[in-house]
């Protein structure tokens, strides 16, 4: 079940939701949500130094693989990160996220954004009982014009809803790669059980070397 | 007392090698100086009065672990005068960071006194009070008096920002740098450092905010004695001796004389309602729990407001104007840089170094690389939330002037 207004400002208000800097609670908290403002780290996606992600390596060269991947910027309060059309970025929430162990949450866009295109996130919306961090956002420009995004501007929102408590929470989950996050974060897929399978598995029918433990 | 020595030896073994890395930080990869960093600087700016008020100061990260200023258009006008060429250049103060303190906000206090040299060069009316109480003094003695004047202001104005965060951050670099066993030398430009923490320690007891870090949970019942204690050990087993570049007469007068003229002087800078007062010690008290939770503080709820609205709640379900009295109580206030960098010391003393104690100094097998890479993620963490609430401050601060 969705979180009403009045549920949202009591769990605040116990703290059992954390959303911080809540800069302005009459405008951000909605009738089963609380918009979320950008942040200042964003990451470019830069292609022109390699072909693929080649997992035949060492870990520690796929994290560098991954690094070269994306390209960090800053933008100073009050200064524009323009989004040309068609380009993706990762972005981050100004406000650090908490969710307690019976609450999950799940992130949308603002139909504001929206309207001319803008997507917060391509697939990656649930946020897990338990989370602690800022979130992630996969920003996508779809509109025909570039958008000039500037930081503490609300352009997503996180509705929550119930659930029974859950047996772990996700901070204490041995494969929580993205949690206590305070910026953008790249992708950690290295870190997924599964390539030390396909690698062991490559590793077998080609002889690679297998670097996972 | 082997136990001490013992715990000074080891203490002098680590700044041994961090001077030896700080050696090396040339070969460090550094990147261009992070905004937070700008808009920390910006707002000590804001401090200094309208007429002698500057709009900006340069960061320039450095290789060397010396956080300097200078004012970069001397260095074009020296390069240009021998070739006689006409130079007018505006003044372009500029502060050195040293790389490997980039990201670590709780050692930019050392900046806000960087920040106080670009003041106190403007400030022609001190400049002539201290020339007025030197008669006596000889022009060498002069020079080194009001060098060590300038240091002194520094300090002060420093002090009278951050309050006890400069003096947990002044130690720690006095620590840090005095590995040559210099803390209680006076040099002809700087009064020794010991020399110094007593004026920032007195400046506190002034503001009545020595007790804030009295209070911290070390065994020790004042973090600057134990810092104090422990560069004390160091000089002894460097077998250095103090010396003072002026006749002992003089050093009093600095002491006696300067400080209270300069004292008065930082007071009309930074005024009383600008400063943090022990009533804003409890508020950052709870900024430092919520840090030990691993949660931002660039903003903080009114606890009193939140324990009034939590009755609204009592009966379930609750009309439009009592959710505007919650929504009221859960927004929250911006909390000012100078509370982030305090809470961010005082959470270092309660919470991060007794761990590093039990982790260094404990006798388990844990290989010391894996308690070092430990340690250093402990310091990342609290550096990055940090990092994020002087964003989410200024952001903040931006949105409520307009």
């Amino acid at each position: 079940m969705v979180l009403s207004d009045w549920e949202i400002v009591q769990a605040l208000l116990k703290e059992e939701i954390i959303v911080t800097p809540l800069m302005n609670a009459k405008k951000q908290i909605g009738s089963s949500s609380i918009d979320v403002r950008l942040g200042t780290e964003f990451k470019l996606i830069r292609t022109v130094k390699q072909t693929h992600f080649d997992l035949s390596v060492p870990i520690e060269q796929i994290k560098e693989q991954v690094r070269e991947y994306t390209e960090i910027v800053h933008v100073e309060p009050m200064q524009p990160f323009i989004l040309h059309p068609g380009e993706f970025c990762l972005g981050s929430t100004l406000e650090y996220i908490v969710l307690p162990n019976n609450i999950a949450g799940r992130l949308e866009e603002r139909s504001t954004w929206g309207r001319v295109g803008l997507q917060v996130h391509s697939t990656a919306g649930l946020i897990d009982p338990g989370f602690h961090g800022t979130l992630t956002f996969e920003l996508h420009n779809m509109g025909k014009l570039p958008l000039p995004l500037y930081p503490g501007v609300r352009v997503a929102q996180i509705s929550f809803h119930w659930c029974q408590p859950v047996s772990e929470i996700y901070v204490d989950k041995s494969g929580a790669k993205y949690a206590r996050s305070t910026g953008t974060k790249d992708t950690m897929f290295y870190e997924d059980y599964e390539y030390n399978q396909i690698q062991k598995f490559l590793s077998k029918k080609y002889g690679y070397q297998s670097y996972f433990s | 007392m082997w136990d001490r020595l013992a715990t000074a030896r080891r203490l002098s073994d680590i700044f041994k090698s961090i001077d030896n890395l700080h050696s090396q930080l040339q070969f460090v990869y550094g990147i261009w100086v992070r905004p937070e960093a700008h808009v920390f600087v910006k707002n000590v700016l804001e401090f200094i009065p309208p007429d002698r008020h500057l709009e900006k100061v340069n960061i320039i990260l450095s290789n060397e672990y010396s956080f300097l200023e200078s004012d970069l258009s001397s260095y074009v006008e020296a390069v240009l005068g021998p070739v006689n060429v006409q130079t007018d250049f505006q003044k372009s103060p500029s502060v050195f960071l040293p790389k490997i303190e980039r990201d670590n906000p709780l050692n930019w206090a050392i900046l806000v006194h960087e920040c106080g040299h670009a003041d106190f060069q403007g400030n022609s009316h001190l400049l002539d009070q201290l020339e007025a109480i030197l008669p006596q003094a000889d022009a060498p003695s002069k020079k080194i008096l009001q060098r060590c004047a300038e240091e002194i202001y520094c300090d002060l104005f420093a002090t009278q920002i951050l309050e006890p965060a400069y003096l947990a951050s002044f130690a720690t670099f006095a620590l840090v740098v005095a590995g040559g066993g210099g803390s209680e030398i006076s040099s002809e430009t700087h009064p020794a450092d010991v020399v110094r923490i007593a004026i920032i320690q007195e400046a506190l007891e002034k503001s009545n905010l020595k007790v804030v870090l009295a209070e911290s949970r070390l065994d020790s019942n004042d973090i600057s004695s134990l810092f104090y204690n422990a560069l004390e050990e160091r000089v002894k087993l460097e077998r250095q001796y103090i010396r003072l570049p002026l006749e002992q007469p003089l050093q009093q007068f600095i002491l006696q004389e300067f400080v209270d003229v300069i004292y008065e002087q930082v007071d009309q800078t930074i005024s009383l309602s600008q400063q943090l007062t022990i009533k804003d010690f409890a508020r950052i008290d709870g900024l430092v729990k919520r840090l030990s939770k691993g949660i931002l503080i660039g903003s903080y709820q009114n606890p009193q407001l939140i324990e009034s609205a939590k009755g609204n709640f009592s009966e379930g379900r609750i009309d439009s104007q009592k959710i505007n009295e919650a929504k009221n109580a859960v927004q929250e206030s911006r909390v000012l840089l100078w509370e982030i960098v305090n809470a961010g010391w005082l959470h270092k003393i309660e919470h991060i170094y007794p761990r590093a104690f039990t982790l260094f100094f404990d006798s388990d097998a844990k290989p010391l690389e894996e308690k070092i890479k430990s340690w250093g993620k402990e310091l990342e963490e609290i550096d990055r939330l940090l990092l994020k609430s002087i964003e989410s401050s200024e952001i903040q601060r931006l949105m409520e002037e307009v």
